[in-house]
Parts: C-alpha cells; sequence; structure tokens
C-alpha cells in the first residue's frame, strides 16, 4: 500500500473518531498582551491554575482572577498572539506528561522533548502543582545519598529525602558539586533530575555533554529554561521537575533533583508578579516569595513503607552576591532546607577546591544519613578541623608556638589539603574513608603539607592494585572494622 | 441569562422556538441571532460567555490541526 493511501486511511479513521463537541467551552478575548503576560475578559468560570489555549494554539497558565478580567501568563512566544484573540478554558489545572522513558532525555517546563530524538510516549499527566505529602505519609530520613566528595561525605552528610542548600558567589563550584553527586549516583539506583532555570544555552549544553561522556544520562532527566525562554517557563520549570520527580517516588525510586539555581527562579517570578501589578515589598519581590519556594522544597521527602518508600532528595542551588547571606532569597531559602553548603570564593581562590566553609555548613540531618563507616571516621575529623580553625589564626607565628598547638596546626592543614579533591571525580565510600582515615590518624603527619595530594594519589593507587578486596568489602559492608583498619594501615605503611 | 446565535443563514421563528426548548430558556432570557457567512454550515452558540461550537468552519480547522 502506498504511503500516501495508509495515510488517507489513517486520516479517515481520525475524522470517523472525531465526534462533534456539545460540551460548552468557556472562551474569553484577549485584552492586553503584556512582555509573557496576557489579560483576557469573559472566562468567567475559569479556575486558578488552569490551562488555556489561545487561538494560535500557544498554551497560557491563569494565575491572576480579578473582578472582570483574568491575568494569564503565555506558555510560549507572546509576540505571535494578537489582541482580540480568544482564549479557551481547556478545564484542567496545568499538568505534564510523565512515562519512564523521560530518563534520558533532555525536556522543556512542559515536559516536552527538546533533543530531537523521538517524542515520548505517555500515558499519565502529573500536576505541576501539588500540596505537599504530609506528616503521615513521611518518615525520617535515614539512608544517605554519597556525593563522592569527601569533605560533603564525611562532615555535611545528606539524607536520602533531604533538602540541601548549596550557596555560594558565582563561579565558586555550586553546579560543579551538584553535577559530580549526580555522577556519583552510577550505581546506586537513584533517577536523577537537573533542571536548568535561566541559564546559559551554552552551560546546560557543557552539563548535557558532561553528563553523556561519564555515561549519567542513562539515569537523569534534564530539564531546561534558559535564559532565553519566556518567564513563565522559567517560572514553572522547577515545578515541573519535581512533578516529574514525584512520578518516579510514586514507583518507589528514590529521586534526586538539582535546581540550578533558585535564585534566577525567583527573578522570573518577580517579573511576572510585577507585570500583574501586584504589590511589590523588599526588593521588588512580591509578598509570596517565600511561598514559591517553600512550597516546591516542602514536595521534597522520605515516604513511608506503606506508601511506596521512596524519596526525593533537592539540592537547591542560591547565587549570592558578595558573599551576603543574609539578603532576602538566601535567608529565605536557607530557613526552609535541613540545611546549607556554603562555598566562599576566598577559599576557592586559595586553591581550597571543593571551596567548602566546613565552620558555616551545616547538615541538619547529620549522622542519621551517614554509614556505619563513615560516622566513626568523621566524628575526629570534624573535631580536629574544629580545632584547627580555632588555632588558623595563630598560624603565623608557627615558630613561637607549643608542641601541641604546632601539632593541631599541622594535622589540620594536613586535613584541609586531604578533603581538596578535582572535579568530576566523586570517590566512592572506601576511598573515601581510606583517604580521611590516612590524614586523621596521624599516618601522614610526617609528609609537608603541599605532599599530601601526591600521596593521595599513591593511596588510591595502592588501592586498585593491591586493595581491591579491602575496598570491595568495604563498599559492601559500608563498615569500617579492626581488621578492615589494619588491612589500611598495612597499605599505607607500604607507600611512606 | 443572554444568548447569541451565530448562523449561516437567518434562523426563521420555528427554529428559533425549538432551539429555546431544547437550551431549556426560560422567559426573562434573551435570543439574539447574527448570520455570519463565515460559519459555513451549523451554529455558535454563546451563553453568557460560554460557547458551544458547532461550526463547520472549526470542524476544518481542528482537522487542519490533525493533518498538519
Amino acid at each position: 500500500m502506498k504511503p500516501f493511501d495508509r495515510f488517507l486511511g489513517e486520516l479517515d479513521q481520525q475524522l470517523k473518531k472525531n465526534q462533534i463537541n456539545y460540551q460548552p467551552k468557556e472562551i474569553g478575548l484577549v485584552e492586553e498582551i503584556k512582555d509573557g503576560v496576557v489579560i483576557a475578559s469573559g472566562l468567567e468560570k475559569v479556575a486558578f491554575s488552569e490551562e488555556v489555549e489561545f487561538e494560535n494554539g500557544i498554551k497560557g497558565y491563569v494565575v491572576d482572577l480579578t473582578e472582570n478580567k483574568v491575568g494569564i501568563i503565555v506558555l510560549g512566544d507572546y509576540l505571535t498572539l494578537k489582541a482580540g484573540y480568544q482564549v479557551v478554558g481547556l478545564n484542567y489545572t496545568l499538568s505534564i506528561p510523565v512515562s519512564n522513558d523521560l530518563v534520558g532525555r533532555v525536556v522543556d517546563s512542559l515536559g516536552l522533548p527538546q533533543d530531537e530524538i523521538e517524542p515520548i510516549k505517555t500515558k499519565q499527566y502529573y500536576p505541576v502543582e501539588k500540596i505537599a505529602p504530609g506528616v503521615v505519609f513521611r518518615r525520617p530520613v535515614n539512608t544517605p545519598i554519597q556525593t563522592g566528595i569527601k569533605a560533603v561525605d564525611a562532615l555535611i552528610p545528606i539524607g536520602r529525602g533531604q533538602r540541601e542548600l548549596i550557596i555560594g558567589d558565582r563561579g565558586t563550584g555550586k553546579t560543579t558539586l551538584a553535577v559530580d553527586t549526580i555522577l556519583n549516583q552510577r550505581d546506586e539506583n537513584v533517577i536523577c533530575i537537573y533542571c536548568g532555570i535561566g541559564q546559559k544555552n551554552s552551560k546546560i549544553a557543557n552539563v548535557i555533554d558532561l553528563l553523556k561522556r561519564y555515561n549519567a544520562m542513562r539515569y537523569t532527566v534534564v530539564v531546561s529554561a534558559s535564559a532565553s525562554d519566556p518567564a513563565s517557563l522559567q517560572f514553572l520549570a522547577p515545578y515541573t521537575a519535581c512533578a516529574i520527580g514525584e512520578y518516579f517516588m510514586k514507583q518507589g525510586k528514590d529521586v534526586l533533583v538539582v535546581y540550578d539555581d533558585l535564585t534566577k527562579h525567583a527573578w522570573s517570578y518577580r517579573q511576572i508578579s510585577l507585570i500583574l501589578r501586584r504589590p511589590a515589598g523588599r526588593e521588588a519581590y512580591p509578598g509570596d516569595i517565600f511561598y514559591l519556594h517553600s512550597r516546591l522544597l516542602e514536595r521534597a521527602c522520605k515516604m513511608d513503607e506503606k506508601y511506596g518508600g521512596g524519596s526525593i532528595t533537592a539540592l537547591p542551588i542560591i547565587e549570592t552576591l558578595e558573599g551576603d547571606l543574609s539578603a532576602y532569597i538566601p535567608t529565605n531559602v536557607i530557613s526552609i532546607t535541613d540545611g546549607q553548603i556554603y562555598l566562599e570564593i576566598d577559599l576557592f581562590n586559595a586553591g581550597i577546591r571543593p571551596a567548602i566553609n566546613v565552620g558555616l555548613s551545616v547538615s541538619r540531618v547529620g549522622g542519621n544519613a551517614q554509614t556505619k563507616a563513615m560516622k566513626k571516621i568523621a566524628g575526629k575529623l570534624k573535631l580536629s578541623l574544629a580545632q584547627y580553625r580555632e588555632m588558623a589564626s595563630f598560624s603565623q607565628f608557627e615558630s613561637e608556638l607549643d608542641e601541641e598547638t604546632r601539632k593541631f596546626l599541622g594535622r589540620g592543614a594536613r586535613l584541609t589539603q586531604i578533603l581538596i579533591q578535582k572535579k568530576n571525580k566523586p570517590y566512592s565510600l572506601a576511598h573515601e574513608i581510606a583517604l580521611i582515615f590516612a590524614a586523621n590518624s596521624g599516618l601522614l603527619d610526617s609528609i609537608p603539607p603541599h605532599e599530601i595530594s601526591l600521596y593521595e594519589e599513591k593511596i588510591l593507587d595502592i588501592l586498585v592494585t593491591e586493595g581491591k578486596e579491602w575496598v570491595k568489602r568495604v563498599n559492601k559492608s559500608k563498615s569500617f572494622e579492626e581488621k578492615d583498619e589494619k588491612e589500611l594501615k598495612e597499605f599505607i605503611s607500604r607507600i611512606l | 441569562m443572554t444568548v447569541q446565535v451565530i448562523s449561516s443563514y437567518k434562523l426563521d421563528n420555528d427554529e428559533l422556538t425549538e432551539l429555546r426548548e431544547k437550551l431549556s430558556l426560560k422567559e426573562g432570557d434573551t435570543m439574539t441571532n447574527v448570520v455570519d457567512r463565515s460559519v459555513i454550515a451549523g451554529m455558535i452558540i454563546n451563553l453568557d460567555g460560554r460557547v458551544i461550537d458547532l461550526s463547520f468552519k472549526t470542524q476544518l480547522k481542528n482537522l487542519q490541526k490533525l493533518v498538519l
């Protein structure tokens, strides 16, 4: 059968199926078009959060219901709309298509594929806005999510179901930290979702390329609303990412969502609110800017076994200006999340990368989200680093200090060096434990601090050649017993 | 309730009364008939903002969306 005949046959079938719709449609008219926002008249029975469609097929989202008019944000190019166009209410809340085929794809804020491979087949639609699960449905966070970054896994451990904020100035390594966490989930059966909000297209392309190179796209979904996308799509992108996460969480899976970044998300919402002439508050943000982020982050949780046992771990990213943690948006999000990882530009420039300020960073879940092995090692590490920080200001007087202080300073300097890590190289649990134990137990005290990275390489090498069994054992059991300690000490002594 | 019926030719009184019955309109409700050749066939009934679109023009538009 010729393709054209087949096409006619399909068309015939479709026509037979197409019934005349006797349901009345809610129709309004476009009165005003502002940047990305349309004010329409009519539409008297339309609901808040309902999806609407314009005459030329572009979709809209109802955000404002006033006495005679309806405020609609345009989910597409508003420049193609004309005054007088008809708007039809579609009678359902804005939802995105979800399916297991989303994994490995790049989608926009409406769930439509952007990577020019085949279209995504879906049967289910998840609402973009949803009320977070209540207290009854949750249980406390108790499983760690390994980031593969020594400083984080030891001192600021993140659990599955936690919200941990990554906050710092531009260029301090926030995205790198989040992407490294995604890279480390390769053997962990965790679905990762990277949501880029208002980012440069080149940056998103770099991230996707990185994920492809390390074979991470087979468990990652990328939701992208770049800087050239309308503010409405940038506003919706994180909610879309969360909805996709909830789809996988419902199946009992663990999900990791990275929101990069929420500062630009707040800007896009501010733009929409100002155009809608909503009253402006501090820094011209609307009054519900806190609710914007709180309703998003509260949807990250650890579900009880009865309801699937899945979880969503959220890693929101906030960009500060000049290190100001007490600005409006940073303080808002800090109060919502279960802890923050604070990246400092001074540490970054001094070569300490990841530039984590261990003193100001905190994880409010802490030890509950650590493996037994790491808990053992990390306790001493925290104490040593705290002592080092206290005495750091005396380090310039090194020659005039007593033996005890000099020892603390030396140990602290070596620990700081051992926590330095190359980007895109997450470590497995066993490697992290080996390195931190080596530095904290005093075995590396004889080595000058600037050579620590060299010995780090040597330890990793010997673990690859002779310590394979040890690595496998510790990674599997996730505990650090006496015999593991003895064997490790023996390996390290061989390279010293 | 104000009802506006847009049809491609002028509807006579019998047709209008039948419509009034079908739509269960009451005494006070007004019904106006607007002639618009562009609907080609069928009619569009506008009930105070809620629209029942039974025009051939829309069917053609839907077909166009399907094909393209």
